[in-house]
């Protein structure tokens, strides 16, 4: 597989603040990565340096194989990026907003169809004349994610595209990133919300003050936290548990037991069985397995510093 | 090139702005108004500057007049013109949109002077072509008309390239506004202080006025379009270093 995106022992110092310190790793064409971190943790610092909205101070950024500052014009073409804030210019309406951003690409009425195209697929079709300034904030998200596709680009940066959206548009961003990795693009993914980042992406990274903490499929980081955790509620509030299952008991609440179990020494099988053969019967039963939140959380923790 | 599609979008999201509308409109009316006085005045003297031989015609009493009143206007109106052109983006964090295509610096910053140019340019072609009007009723001296509509191109582009520079400091629109009327009121006033001795020889050189009348009276000196030259390019590499260092900052 080639690599979309190779970044290369980059460093990056604002006065004081080292905010990328010797960041290295690669994403490959075609992936949907996830790059997680706390803020402050370098993720908008690398892809402004990407998007060559800041240069690095050193190391090298190539995006299709195109050096971000050497082969600058190349790297931009075939990089989009949706930006976090709501960003628009107050003049124009929708559909000159995108033919402006393609001219910006040397593209010119050859591109009208595609520009058509998202219109529709973006369901901004019957909003394209409309002025930006009267279209409601989900609308504007979708004209900055149809501006960063506007010329087609090979790898998408969403960068928070669910910050402060509701539920109906998140869904549909998320069906659209979907459909976008389908169509062969490489996307790169920054949120905050790590069920987005489980739900999307089948690569993630993690930084934290400006340094790769892990850089591995999602199973794998998923498969590094080995326990999950089973809910039970029993018949009755006095009882003695079994001495076998005393080590995997996390709390007791009258009926209610909550088991910690590692995901291959421990079955429930054997739990229920201990509790059956203890005379007890279980009313109801639950279990939680370890999300990437769980695997974020201890992985930032070790690296020095919580969210 | 890019940076006529960038000239292109300023230049109509100027036309599309109340406040670019209202500045052509007074700036018009301004300038009517004064060239009608102007022309009344020549009117009157008219029968007086007729026996003297040589005297001074309608180029000299009215249009020479009316270009340097127009510049004046002028130094009020531009600033408010150039002073969102890149602090405006600024302010509604649109510069990342245009620093992340595929355009370099030159172009954006060749770009952005082109359009708010574009736009400076009609409200010089209304007020050049208020003189023209003379042609129906009688003669005008065009070398003159045309001495004079250079100088104030070349002194309008000034005004466009520093006010576009001073709009890449800050994130204010006003701010750049104001700086820009107040660093060409200096440029303008400057050799005021060459009557003082000591230097005045370099303030003179510097001051946009010094080059711009001898425009007005029909000199054609390589020396002042030499002048206004540098001075467009230097405000426009200083824009373009501007821009560029945001990317080293940020």
């Amino acid at each position: 597989m080639t690599t979309a995106i190779s970044i290369q022992q980059v460093h990056k110092r604002f006065a004081a603040v080292q905010a990328l310190r010797g960041i290295s790793m690669e994403v490959p064409q075609g992936a949907f990565f996830g790059l997680l971190g706390p803020n402050g943790a370098g993720k908008s610092t690398l892809i402004s340096i990407m998007a060559g909205l800041a240069r690095a101070d050193a190391g090298a950024i190539r995006v299709m194989g195109h050096n971000v500052v050497s082969a600058w014009r190349q790297s931009r073409h075939a990089l989009g990026v949706v930006p976090q804030e709501l960003v628009y210019d107050p003049f124009f309406s929708v559909r000159e907003v995108l033919r402006l951003q393609s001219g910006y690409f040397g593209l010119g009425r050859g591109n009208e169809a595609w520009i058509e195209e998202l219109l529709e697929t973006l369901s901004l079709a019957d909003k394209a004349d409309a002025n930006l300034q009267a279209l409601s904030g989900g609308m504007k998200r979708r004209v900055l994610i149809a501006q960063a596709l506007v010329h087609r680009p090979e790898v998408v940066v969403l960068d928070e595209p669910t910050a402060g959206v509701d539920v109906e548009l998140r869904q549909a961003l998320w069906h659209f990133a979907r459909r976008l990795h389908r169509e062969g693009h490489t996307i790169l993914l920054t949120t905050h919300y790590l069920e987005e980042a489980e739900s999307l992406c089948d690569e993630i990274a993690i930084l934290n003050h400006g340094q790769l903490v892990t850089r591995d499929s999602k199973q794998n980081l998923l498969a590094r936290y080995p326990w999950r955790t089973l809910h039970i509620t029993v018949d009755r509030t006095s009882f003695q548990l079994p001495e076998a299952l005393v080590p995997l008991l996390t709390s007791a609440d009258d009926s209610c037991l909550t088991f910690r179990l590692h995901r291959e020494r421990d079955t429930i099988g054997a739990v229920l069985a201990a509790l059956q053969a203890a005379g007890l019967t279980v009313v109801d039963l639950s279990t939680e397995e370890v999300g990437l939140e769980e695997v974020f959380l201890r992985l930032i923790g070790q690296s020095g510093e919580g969210p | 090139m890019m940076a006529f599609t960038i000239a292109g979008r300023e230049l109509r999201s100027l036309f599309l702005s109340p406040l670019a509308w209202a500045i052509l409109a007074v700036v018009s009316g301004i300038c009517a108004w004064f060239f009608l006085a102007y022309l009344d005045f020549f009117l009157q003297m008219q029968p007086r500057l007729a026996a003297l031989p040589g005297g001074p015609g309608a180029a000299d009493m009215v249009v020479a007049p009316l270009f340097s009143t127009a510049a004046t206007v002028l130094l009020l109106v531009v600033p408010l013109l150039t002073m969102r052109l890149i602090s405006e983006e600024r302010r509604a964090q649109t510069l990342p949109l245009l620093l992340s295509a595929p355009v370099s610096m030159s172009e954006i910053v060749f770009g952005k002077f082109l359009g708010v140019l574009g736009f400076v340019l009609v409200m010089l072609a209304i007020i050049a072509a208020m003189p023209l009007s003379l042609l129906a009723g009688g003669g005008l001296d065009l070398g003159l008309w045309a001495a004079g509509v250079l100088g104030l191109l070349l002194l309008l582009a000034s005004f466009c390239s520093i006010g576009l520079y001073l709009s890449t400091l800050t994130a204010q629109p006003v701010v750049a506004a104001v700086s820009t009327f107040g660093l060409l009121l200096l440029l303008w006033i400057l050799n005021l202080a060459s009557s003082g001795g000591n230097g005045g020889g370099l303030f003179d050189y510097l001051s946009l006025m010094s080059h711009f009348q001898p425009l007005l009276r029909g000199i054609f000196s390589s020396t002042d379009i030499v002048y206004y030259l540098l001075l467009i390019g230097t405000f426009l590499v200083l824009s373009i270093r501007r821009l560029d260092a945001d990317r080293l900052q940020h």
